[in-house]
């Protein structure tokens, strides 16, 4: 039974079109780690029995946050909550302080350059008036940092109460704005934990607090590196099979398994994370492994007809892939009865992604291959 | 009849099995697995945090720094981490405003010991007659910079410009008020409470007694901080005198002194600091004065911080108030024209490093330190090595089913163990196994299983030559590796995302042995398994 020979073969790619266009419709769905969005994550090891929707209905009426998304099995818990308003806001004061102060720096340097040369040759005019115009942009940034500085403390009296202080040298401003951000945050992470342990015993726990500012970076670096590689496989592709739709099988297959595994994680609840994005570069492996094999078999080989090659590469790719399904079915499963979240993430991700590529191969690039092949003889 | 067939068939297992031991492929592998494995007893491999528990401490710059900087800062780092001895501490950059700092098992004390050390910045003091002129907060870091030499009349030049606050501007022109033509000290890091024990032997002849004492004694005055000298030639004499004082000061810095000299000191309750005849030497230089006597000073006496003592020019000693100064000095004469342009710019670097105190190219806060326990870890590893034996178990299990050979479970299973051992072992004695390597490893696993699929499906078919199919089957795997490497290269060049490059690390290399080595190896022991077929 050849599914090549049948007259419906150009009718085949409909599907996987079809998920991709479903994957596409529900991407602003798709939910992002703390480390990508920014937020805090408190991993602990507990040995108290926790019925997780009371934990979390009970954090967020004791700290009067939207309930927090608790995840667990064996002995461990995730914790994720978002950031703390006012902490974030403090932390975006805290950058621009930092900023304005190295600008304040750089003048300051200018400034005593300017004198040193007026020292020299009192009737310099492009000096006198740099040297004017210098000291306006001092009197300003130093403004600047004052009040940055201000609101930063503003933003921080929740959680280090009304403190004030006196006209401060310009300089130790940088010092004591770090100092009282992180004595907020601590006081922050205690009353978390303090909370956390009111319900569970806490026997050993980790707590990372990502501003927004760094995960926005690892977002837009993440969308860069995949763009990038997928710029270069088009180039490789390119050059291997030297005509288009070849190339193009290959690719459009990686970026649909990618969209189908996307497709998955928004329906499993399963976050774009570091670990979630190993597993779409894996994707990226092995959809090309049944891509190139799909390729190279279908267009350059002569033996049998063309649906003959066709359905021996699908024989041959459909082991290939439900040899790395067996894999992730098991990881997955043992994620699932032991506290790996890590490999719960990757398992997942992947299995999704390499069912979905049976689909993009054998209905969507082999059938595109087989016409394209026909029509060239 | 039957009897010899018995016999020959049992030549021919034994030729076959000396036939596979004879291919270069397999001998290659088993090479490459003996070197490993003696390499993993001997050296062990690098885990992870998420493995054997550490903390990270962030570390934020305070500003964003282009990628030199951020190579010096870290590099700044990881001397100082190192001369505490700090074992096995990681540093990584991450992105242009963050570096990570990770210890692996780190104790308590340990974590503490290196954010001190990573806060800590080299406390500089310039001290003119026993005041101090100027201090570390007084310069502007981004001011201090190095002028190139210059030669003039066979002489060569060398200078440090730096730029100073207003406030600090005002104190140095009181205090430098009048003292032209004297040194003033500049320290880095100079012992408080102490007290110095020195063996008379240690100094030069060159001079006069009471001249060497008395400008030591200039430069090692600083109001309440004076460092006492004590000059013995008995060293019992210098007991009075620490015996008296043991309340007022602290540390003793010494060198040479004899055993039990050593204890009475500790039963003082001083901290004996042992220092080393270079540094525990002072450097003399002389200044011609304008009525025409020569003064004697200490330029450089490490033992006591003082790493420089350049003279007072009459122009800053008048009360003018500049921001800017500079320091110069000229290479001494007795050296040939090359070594004394190295010396000069030796000296230039090292006034400007004095300077900036030491510190960092870009000032570092340190952030609060995660801690990931190794309970966590632990369970990685079980579960790790489980998912592991269970997928290779299932593996063996589909191919030998697909493709009707149960004979084939025995390449598949040394092929791919193979694989994952010569991954894990070079990843780890080269780098760290740590998550993203973990996920690498599994990938390249299954790609390597993919290609195992590739050959067994193309070495089994009847048509064709055995080299035609073996060609085919590798055109393939080639392409795939090409693939797989390229889409990982934007990956493994990313300086932002450090946290996942182990992935690309492990893909990469696990591509490259499997086309070079495993795969080649697996086609070898399958195409002689079904060679008769």
């Amino acid at each position: 039974m050849n599914i090549y020979s049948s007259k419906y073969t150009k009718y085949y790619p409909a599907i996987p079109i079809a998920l991709l266009i479903v994957s596409i419709l529900m991407l602003p769905h798709i939910s992002y780690s703390t480390e990508l969005q920014g937020g805090v994550d408190i991993s602990l090891i507990t040995n108290s029995k926790v019925d997780i929707p009371l934990l979390s209905s009970e954090l967020a009426t004791k700290l009067n946050i939207p309930p927090p998304s608790i995840t667990g099995s064996g002995n461990g818990l995730d914790i994720t909550l978002p950031n703390n308003e006012s902490l974030v806001k403090a932390n975006s004061y805290l950058q621009s302080i930092y900023q304005y102060y190295s600008n304040y720096t750089s003048l300051l340097v200018n400034q005593s350059t300017l004198q040193s040369v007026l020292a020299k040759n009192p009737n310099n005019s492009t000096a006198k008036a740099a040297l004017i115009n210098t000291s306006i942009l001092i009197n300003k940034t130093e403004a600047e940092i004052i009040s940055s500085f201000k609101s930063e403390i503003e933003s921080l009296k929740p959680f280090i109460g009304n403190v004030t202080f006196n006209a401060t040298d310009v300089g130790q401003v940088p010092q004591i704005a770090q100092s009282q951000y992180s004595n907020a945050s601590k006081v922050f992470e205690d009353k978390l934990l303090s909370a956390i342990k009111s319900y569970v015993n806490v026997s050993s726990y980790s707590f990372e607090q990502i501003t927004p500012t760094l995960g926005k970076y690892f977002l837009s670096q993440v969308k860069s590196v995949l763009l990038a590689s997928f710029i270069l496989i088009v180039i490789i592709a390119l050059i291997i099979f030297r005509t288009p739709v070849p190339a193009f099988t290959v690719v459009f297959g990686s970026i649909n398994d990618i969209m189908i595994a996307l497709l998955a994680m928004i329906l499993l609840k399963i976050p774009l994370s570091l670990e979630s994005l190993g597993g779409l570069l894996m994707l990226i492996g092995f959809s090309m492994d049944t891509g190139a094999l799909t390729a190279v078999r279908i267009v350059k080989r002569r033996e049998g007809s063309i649906e003959e090659r066709a359905n021996s590469a699908l024989k041959t790719g459909i082991t290939m892939t439900s040899s790395a399904i067996v894999t992730f079915t098991i990881l997955f499963f043992i994620s699932i009865f032991t506290y790996a979240p890590t490999y719960y993430d990757i398992a997942g991700v992947v299995l999704f992604g390499l069912l979905g590529d049976i689909a993009t191969t054998w209905l969507g690039s082999a059938p595109i291959l087989v016409e394209y092949k026909r029509r060239r003889k | 009849m039957a009897g010899k067939r018995t016999y020959s068939c049992g030549i021919q297992k034994e030729e076959k099995m000396i036939s596979y031991l004879k291919d270069y492929r397999i001998i290659s592998l088993i090479f490459i697995i003996v070197a490993l494995l003696i390499l993993d007893l001997k050296i062990g491999l690098h885990l992870g945090i998420e493995f054997i528990g550490g903390t990270t401490i962030p570390v934020s710059l305070d500003y964003p720094a282009n990628p030199l900087q951020l190579s010096q800062t870290i590099s700044a780092l990881q001397q100082r981490l190192s001369t505490f001895g700090l074992k096995e501490v990681t540093l990584e950059g991450v992105g242009n405003q963050e570096i990570y700092i990770t210890i692996p098992n780190a104790t308590s004390s340990e974590i503490n010991q290196t954010i001190q050390v990573i806060e800590s910045q080299g406390v500089f003091e310039g001290i003119v007659n026993g005041k101090e002129a100027l201090n570390g907060s007084s310069i502007l870091q981004s001011g201090v910079g190095v002028l190139p030499v210059t030669k003039a009349n066979g002489t060569y030049t060398w200078g440090v410009q730096f730029v100073v606050t207003q406030g600090a501007a005002e104190r140095f022109s009181k205090v430098v008020f009048g003292e032209a033509n004297k040194p003033i000290y500049m320290f880095l890091d100079r012992p408080s409470k102490a007290i110095l024990l020195l063996n008379q032997s240690l100094l030069s002849k060159q001079y006069n007694l009471s001249n060497e004492i008395n400008a030591m004694n200039n430069a090692a005055t600083f109001g309440n901080s004076t460092i006492p000298i004590l000059i013995y030639t008995n060293p019992n004499s210098a007991l009075q005198f620490l015996k008296a004082h043991n309340s007022t000061y602290k540390r003793v810095i010494a060198y040479g002194i004899n055993q039990s000299l050593e204890e009475s000191i500790k039963k003082l309750n001083y901290t004996l600091i042992i220092s080393s005849p270079s540094n525990m030497t002072p450097q003399f230089s002389e200044i011609s004065l304008p009525n025409g006597s020569v003064e004697l000073f200490v330029s450089s006496w490490p033992a006591i911080g003082l790493l420089s003592a350049p003279v007072l020019n009459p122009s800053i000693t008048n009360g003018s108030v500049s921001e800017e100064y500079e320091i110069s000095g000229v290479a001494p004469l007795n050296m040939s024209p090359e070594e004394q342009f190295a010396y000069a710019n030796q000296q230039a670097k090292e006034i400007a490093s004095i300077l900036s105190g030491g510190s960092l190219p870009i000032p570092v806060i340190v952030q609060r330190p995660y801690y990931t326990p190794p309970t966590l870890g632990k369970h990685f590893e079980y579960v790790s090595g489980i998912a592991g034996v269970l997928s290779i178990a299932g593996v063996m299990a589909l191919i030998s089913t697909r493709y009707r050979k149960l004979k084939l479970i025995f390449p598949i299973f040394l092929t791919t163990a193979s694989e994952l051992f010569i991954i894990i072992s070079i990843i780890g004695l080269v780098g760290t196994i740590d998550i993203p390597a973990v996920a690498g490893i599994i990938a390249v696993v299954g790609t390597g299983v993919d290609a195992q699929i590739i050959i067994t499906d193309e070495l089994i078919r009847k048509e064709g030559s055995l080299k035609m199919r073996y060609g085919n089957a590798f055109y393939i795997i080639w392409v795939d590796a090409l693939l797989l490497i390229i889409a990982m290269l934007p990956l493994l060049f990313s300086t932002s995302l450090v946290s996942i490059i182990g992935f690309a690390e492990a893909t990469i290399l696990g591509a490259l042995i499997g086309v070079l080595l495993t795969r080649p190896a697996y086609a070898a022991i399958v195409s002689k398994m079904f060679e008769e077929k």
